[in-house]
């Protein structure tokens, strides 16, 4: 009866250091009534990567879902919402609504690009490493990602900055290399666990050349908890982004980008709310939404 | 069924579980799946009833509903569970938990798993003391241990208890898994598969010292297994399920001398050792047996495999393993070759070797009239298409993200043989020759039982026409039934394609349906070489009598 649930496939990874343990185990739902959570979560998936879906056309054509534009001063100052300013106005009477929608692009292109970094430079990495596990290039890779992963990523970021200048896509590109570490950690020890099952070796035995069962085996095999991974990485890429912008290293006014927003808003709190709260509702929403989705990701894993 | 549940809160006070109308369901996304469908069963006070079933008949599940450990996904759907007459169903979680542990016994099936790694024996046993609020004192658990565990067989219990469990054997695990199962006294103990994880004498060893407890306390115990050598050496009852049916139950000398169901007599026949109620000794069986044949060999040579002398050893200074010790064997081209053992015997690493996995640290291996060790990468690719293998679990072997087709066309592609069409052809001949519909090609693992993905396994392995297969275990992941279908096919092949088949096992059984001669192999070392017939019959070293005598 053991196959009823068994899991031919999907391999359960402990890499020795673990930067998202809680994304690696496979985890049998325990207690009551988990039947009908568990035939809800595909369509809540579903759901989740429509609103993804929604956002992502907004990022790309900020035109759509804007009302005014970003920079013109079109109403009078700190302006509380209504139905012309659905998120009021700033201090300088700039439409807050379409700041908050030209901001998301910033954000999220400047995010998506410092995982696309991470992910391409981490699997790169984790793959050569993992191949083979203990040779002279995973040592050297090995030494290589500790001594990024000791650097925190904000600090690498800033000296990004301060040696290309200022702007959220060079804050992301430094904030995506050193998020590598953790994507070549776990590939590395996915690899690894990956090249240990019976199909990869039995691919081997019949005379398939490394590089195809590589590609054909081992990358398909490895390929879902690190999605997972991705997507949890998303959200922890737009808030470093945002807080770089916070502290005004990322983006300067008058750039909507949101941590600019948040930081111009912050001196206004008690009088006008909605300048600094609503972009950081804003922030922290898309983050949860991305979360939800790693998590969702990784429950409905085949 | 509606008689007997009407009756059923009349018990007899010989029935100590009842088991009534019982339906439990799967579920898997979006589908429902049965996996008990009304099945009723009395299991009788102080008796051993044995539950026996192929995968998939729904045995385990039964074991796991009346203790409630079924998996998230399973739920009870019907039907009633009376233990001393009283309704468990009705029993909430929360009630229930005082009854398992206490009441009810449970021998899990994997004792690897089932211990918890990080703490000791001791502190394991006494968990089930303190977790089933036991008012026994410190003094008397301590005592009651001891006991326990030397009536298990161990003559030390006390050097036991410090222990962690890598530091016992499966068989000793296991024992321990059974100790705390009885420590609560409880009148009945359902054991899940007990011995399938384990070596034959080893699970041998840990049924009778499961006896000596049982009989000792007059424990009613519940057998699950899909042993029928075992039911039938074991258990006094035996209940038959089919795809979640009960289709026979019984006393077991009765239901195995007389069969009154159509599946409990193909079951039967499945095993050549139970035949008219009786056990046959692997011997008696080997007699009855007709006797495979050499066919004749596809190669010029005479010799597939020559071993001089070959030995292999594992870990650095500290923690040295001879895998392989001195081992020197020659298998004759179109013939069968079986190497006996059990877990680390060195069979496996024996196999390896041939196949040019791993080295050997001396001696000569010769395959195909090639010297293996001294082969560069290129020359044991070249090699590899003249041997394959067959691996021992199909749920393993077979990427599940690949189709049929695909997987029985990749050696085809790693050595660039052929068109697109043309091994599509091939695909579907090999198919064909493994007895699939060439319509499968399209189809994905998952949807294939245990022994039609074992078929695709063998179908990739006869992709290149090669003249040797290695198989390891190809068929103790299969159930009985299927065992003897996939020799047989086995056979055919090897007499239609002029096969040599080096076969690594753990069962002489199989050994004795397939080869033409033995080595049994333990500690790294073959103890014994000869025709199957020598061996079978009349077997000169200690060890072979001893595997023989399960």
């Amino acid at each position: 009866m053991t196959d009823l649930v068994h899991h031919p496939a999907t391999p359960t990874v402990t890499p020795a250091v673990v930067t998202a343990p809680e994304l690696l185990v496979l985890e049998p739902s325990v207690g009551r009534g988990p039947t009908r959570r568990l035939r809800r979560r595909p369509r809540e998936l579903h759901l989740h990567l429509v609103l993804l879906t929604l956002l992502v056309l907004v990022a790309v054509f900020p035109g759509l879902a804007a009302t005014h534009d970003p920079l013109a001063l079109d109403g009078m100052p700190f302006q509380p919402p209504s139905g012309s300013f659905w998120f009021g106005t700033d201090e300088i009477g700039r439409d807050l609504w379409s700041r908050v929608v030209h901001g998301l692009r910033i954000s999220f292109f400047s995010s998506a690009l410092a995982v696309v970094v991470a992910l391409v430079l981490g699997s790169v990495v984790g793959i050569a490493s993992g191949v083979r596990r203990g040779g002279v290039l995973d040592r050297l890779l090995s030494i290589l990602t500790e001594a990024v992963m000791a650097v925190p990523a904000v600090l690498l970021a800033l000296a990004a900055i301060t040696a290309y200048g200022r702007g959220a896509y060079i804050a992301a590109v430094a904030i995506g290399v050193a998020e590598a570490t953790g994507f070549a950690r776990l590939v590395r020890g996915l690899v690894i666990q990956a090249q240990t099952l019976g199909y990869v070796e039995a691919a081997r035995t019949c005379g398939t050349q490394p590089w195809r069962v590589l590609t054909r085996h081992v990358i398909p095999a490895v390929y879902p908890p690190v999605l997972s991974y991705t997507a949890m990485h998303f959200g922890l890429a737009m808030l470093a982004i945002g807080s770089l912008s916070y502290l005004g290293f990322g983006e300067a006014p008058p750039s909507p980008e949101w941590g600019v927003l948040i930081a111009g808003g912050q001196k206004y709190l008690v009088h006008a709310w909605w300048v600094a709260i609503i972009p950081g509702v804003a922030l922290t929403a898309v983050v949860v939404l991305l979360n939800r989705i790693a998590f969702l990701l990784q429950e409905n894993r085949p | 069924m509606t008689v007997d549940t009407a009756t059923a809160t009349s018990t007899d006070t010989n029935t100590l579980l009842r088991i009534a109308g019982l339906s439990v369901g799967y579920r898997t996304g979006e589908h429902e799946q049965t996996a008990l469908d009304d099945v009723s069963l009395d299991i009788a006070r102080g008796r051993v009833t044995a539950v026996i079933g192929e995968s998939g008949s729904g045995k385990s599940t039964l074991a796991h509903a009346v203790v409630r450990l079924l998996p998230g996904s399973g739920t009870i759907t019907g039907g009633r569970v009376l233990f001393e007459d009283e309704d468990l169903l009705a029993r909430t979680d929360r009630e229930f938990r005082p009854l398992r542990g206490a009441r009810i016994g449970f021998v899990p099936q994997d004792p690897i798993a089932s211990l918890n790694p990080t703490k000791t024996i001791s502190a394991q046993i006494r968990e089930a003391f303190s977790l089933t609020g036991s008012r026994l004192g410190a003094d008397e658990v301590e005592q009651r241990i001891v006991e326990d565990l030397r009536d298990l067989g161990f003559a030390d219990p006390g050097s036991l208890l410090p222990l962690y469990p890598h530091e016992l054997s499966g068989g000793m695990r296991q024992r321990i898994l059974i100790a705390i199962a009885f420590s609560q006294r409880p009148e009945l103990v359902i054991a899940d598969e007990p011995t399938s994880a384990l070596d034959v004498l080893v699970g041998r060893e840990v049924l009778r010292s499961l006896h000596q407890v049982r009989s000792k306390h007059g424990t009613t115990v519940v057998l699950i297994t899909h042993d029928l050598v075992l039911a039938s050496r074991n258990a006094d009852d035996v209940v038959v399920l089919q795809g979640g049916r009960v289709v026979e139950a019984g006393p077991v000398a009765e239901v195995f001398a007389r069969p009154q169901h159509a599946y409990t007599r193909s079951l039967l026949a499945s095993s050549a050792r139970v035949t008219e109620g009786r056990v046959l000794s692997i011997a008696e069986a080997y007699r009855r047996h007709d006797r495979p044949t050499d066919v004749v060999p596809r190669t010029e040579a005479g010799v597939a495999i020559e071993l001089t002398g070959v030995s292999k050893a594992f870990g650095r200074d500290g923690g040295h393993v001879q895998a392989v010790d001195d081992v020197t064997l020659q298998v004759a081209a179109g013939s069968t070759f079986a190497l006996v053992g059990e877990s680390g015997s060195g069979k496996t690493t024996t196999s390896r070797i041939i196949l040019g996995l791993e080295r050997a640290d001396a001696g000569t291996v010769r395959v195909l009239g090639e010297d293996v060790g001294s082969l560069g990468r290129a020359g044991v690719r070249a090699l590899r298409r003249r041997m394959q293998v067959v691996y021992q679990s199909p749920y393993e072997s077979l990427n599940p993200r690949l189709s049929l087709g695909a997987i029985v066309a990749e050696p085809l592609e790693a050595y660039r043989i052929g068109s697109r069409a043309s091994r599509r052809t091939r695909v579907a001949e090999l198919l064909d020759r493994v007895q699939l519909p060439a319509s499968y090609a399209g189809r994905r693992p998952q949807e294939l039982s245990g022994g039609q993905r074992q078929r695709v396994a063998i179908a990739r392995a006869l992709a290149l026409d090669p003249e040797l297969v290695v198989l390891d275990e190809p068929v103790s992941a299969l159930d009985a039934t299927i065992q003897a279908q996939v020799l047989e096919l086995l056979q055919d092949l090897q007499r239609d394609l002029g096969l040599t088949y080096f076969l690594v096992t753990h069962d002489l059984a199989v050994v004795a349906d397939v080869a033409g001669r033995v080595g049994v192999m333990r500690h790294g070392q073959v103890v014994e070489l000869g025709s199957a017939e020598d061996v079978v019959l009349r077997p000169q070293h200690d060890y072979t009598q001893a595997l023989l005598a399960v």
